[in-house]
């Protein structure tokens, strides 16, 4: 099922040239994806992540001037990853993308303490801390430039069968945080934007556990009856960073096949 | 691309069509205001070998939505793509005072004029089997209620809901339909709003758009060119799992 139309648009393919990019979880999933799609279009990146592996196959893949590993938890680690990633990518950042993020299924009353704030602290710590970095070097250099957050459908809607009130509560607060940059950054061209992906078929997704149930749910709640793809998230990450949204910020946008739509 | 838009002779409809026809689409052009005729020619002639047609017909008479999609498919063979984007202002002043006649009027084009272009659009679309894109041209008025336009906020905030609708029910034909909502935005439709508010102010038009533009924050105000990108975006295979979603292009305002 293929709900798109085809473009002619020429322009798109060059977006990128001469522009560089920092994404944080940028070895797997959505992070990589969209790493590929800045490279594909003419752009630098340079990717952060926790775990090596990933982090050695995705230099590889796609020939990374700089992929390093770092916690996004510790102001420490990301102040000096932004550092080097700059240098290594010719002195500025452009463009930050936050896809670090975890996601742990719990019931509430189930819920520890701890395992609250380690959502927490990867998903809207590290948002927070890697974009007042990245978005104090921009402010510095004056050269203006595009953050995007990413966010999920569980900050807009609950789901009783994947209870995870620490990830979606989480989510929620990067959608307030990006609203909050977007305000105070503005007067320096430095736009922030969120995206809230659906279900996405890449590592994290734990809806297709079950085949048979997941099948059933997509087929039930989702208009577009199918999953999306990490590229497909990374193709709206892209506008949202491009020139092509040069008056956009301040928004959250589902990727979700329609699902926050009902 | 073969793209169908409404309210095409000026503004954001033209913008939209000058996008849409230089990134390679063909467009009919449909409006009330028979400037469209003379505003399909100009587009046609930014990239040769395109076809840019017009219709003359109102989004409100079932007639003239059917009219204008009939002759879109003679003109381009098929129609791929839908943009809502005709439009007017509604009564000025507070809900208390409105004649409910300028009440009904701001609905009837901006909220049921959707309705019945985008019923006719899609029956095509169904017809064809080959997916399609519908965006609908909304306004940050329809995101949230404003005081002294409550018939034009209502307006378009029907048409966020009917979205939302169109969407779901569209899905399984592979048709994806989502809405723009455009903040304040450098047409004459904004620029009379604000002569309108300068007049009750007592400020002067200058005036009165200095203190609006310093509420944006990205500090000026958005063109046609901004919401026009939205729309190409929208409509292409980037955006093919985005559906029912309301895209604010507003500058970071409210």
């Amino acid at each position: 099922m293929n709900a798109t139309v085809k473009s002619a648009r020429v322009k798109i393919g060059r977006r990128f040239a001469g522009r560089r990019a920092l994404i944080t979880g940028g070895a797997s999933g959505i992070g990589f994806a969209t790493a590929a799609r800045i490279i594909a279009e003419g752009g630098d990146v340079a990717v952060i992540d926790l775990d090596p592996e990933a982090l050695r196959r995705s230099r590889e893949a796609l020939k990374l001037q700089f992929a390093e590993r770092c916690d996004v938890r510790y102001a420490g680690e990301i102040e000096g990853a932004v550092e080097t990633a700059a240098r290594a990518l010719g002195g500025s950042i452009d463009f930050l993308v936050n896809a670090a993020g975890i996601y742990r299924i719990k019931a509430v009353l189930d819920l520890a303490p701890d395992e609250w704030d380690d959502v927490f602290a990867v998903n809207l710590r590290g948002t927070y801390l890697a974009s007042r970095a990245v978005g104090r070097r921009m402010i510095e250099t004056g050269t203006g430039g595009s953050i995007v957050n990413l966010s999920s459908i569980a900050a807009l809607v609950a789901d009783a069968q994947e209870p995870a009130a620490h990830y979606n509560a989480s989510k929620a607060g990067v959608i307030a945080l990006t609203k909050q940059m977007a305000v105070e950054w503005a007067p320096h061209r430095i736009r922030v934007n969120a995206v809230c992906p659906g279900l996405i078929n890449t590592p994290m997704l734990r809806m297709m556990d079950n085949p048979e149930t997941g099948a059933a749910y997509v087929e039930n709640f989702v208009p577009l009856r199918r999953l999306g793809s990490a590229d497909e998230v990374a193709s709206t990450i892209a506008f949202l960073l491009s020139d092509e949204a040069a008056y956009i910020t301040a928004v959250a946008i589902p990727i979700d096949g329609g699902l926050t739509a009902c | 691309m073969r793209a169908l838009i409404t309210g095409g002779a000026r503004g954001l409809g033209e913008a939209i069509a000058e996008r849409l026809v230089s990134d390679g689409g063909d467009a009919v052009l449909m409006d009330v205001n028979d400037d469209v005729v003379r505003t399909a020619e100009r587009i046609a002639a930014l990239r040769p070998g395109s076809i840019v047609k017009s219709v003359v017909g109102d989004v409100t008479l079932e007639t003239d939505c059917l009219r204008a999609v009939t002759e879109a498919l003679d003109y381009l063979g098929g129609l791929d793509v839908l943009v809502n984007n005709a439009g007017v202002g509604g009564p000025s002043g507070d809900l208390v005072d409105n004649d409910p006649a300028d009440f009904r009027r701001v609905l009837e084009v901006n909220l049921v004029g959707v309705f019945l272009v985008s019923r006719q659009a899609a029956r095509v679309m169904i017809q064809q089997a080959s997916g399609g894109a519908i965006v609908n041209i909304a306004s940050i008025f329809g995101q949230r209620g404003e005081a002294g336009s409550g018939g034009y906020s209502a307006s378009k905030g029907g048409v966020i809901v009917l979205t939302q609708s169109l969407a779901q029910e569209l899905a399984r034909h592979s048709i994806r339909v989502n809405a723009v909502a455009p903040g304040h935005m450098t047409t004459q439709m904004h620029w009379d709003e604000l002569r309108s508010r300068a007049t009750t102010s007592g400020r002067s038009l200058e005036d009165q758009v200095e203190v609006t533009r310093s509420s944006i924050p990205l500090g000026r105000h958005g063109t046609g060119a901004d919401v026009a990108s939205a729309v190409a975006w929208l409509v292409s295979k980037d955006a093919g799992y985005v559906t029912g979603q309301t895209l604010g292009v507003n500058g970071g305002i409210r």
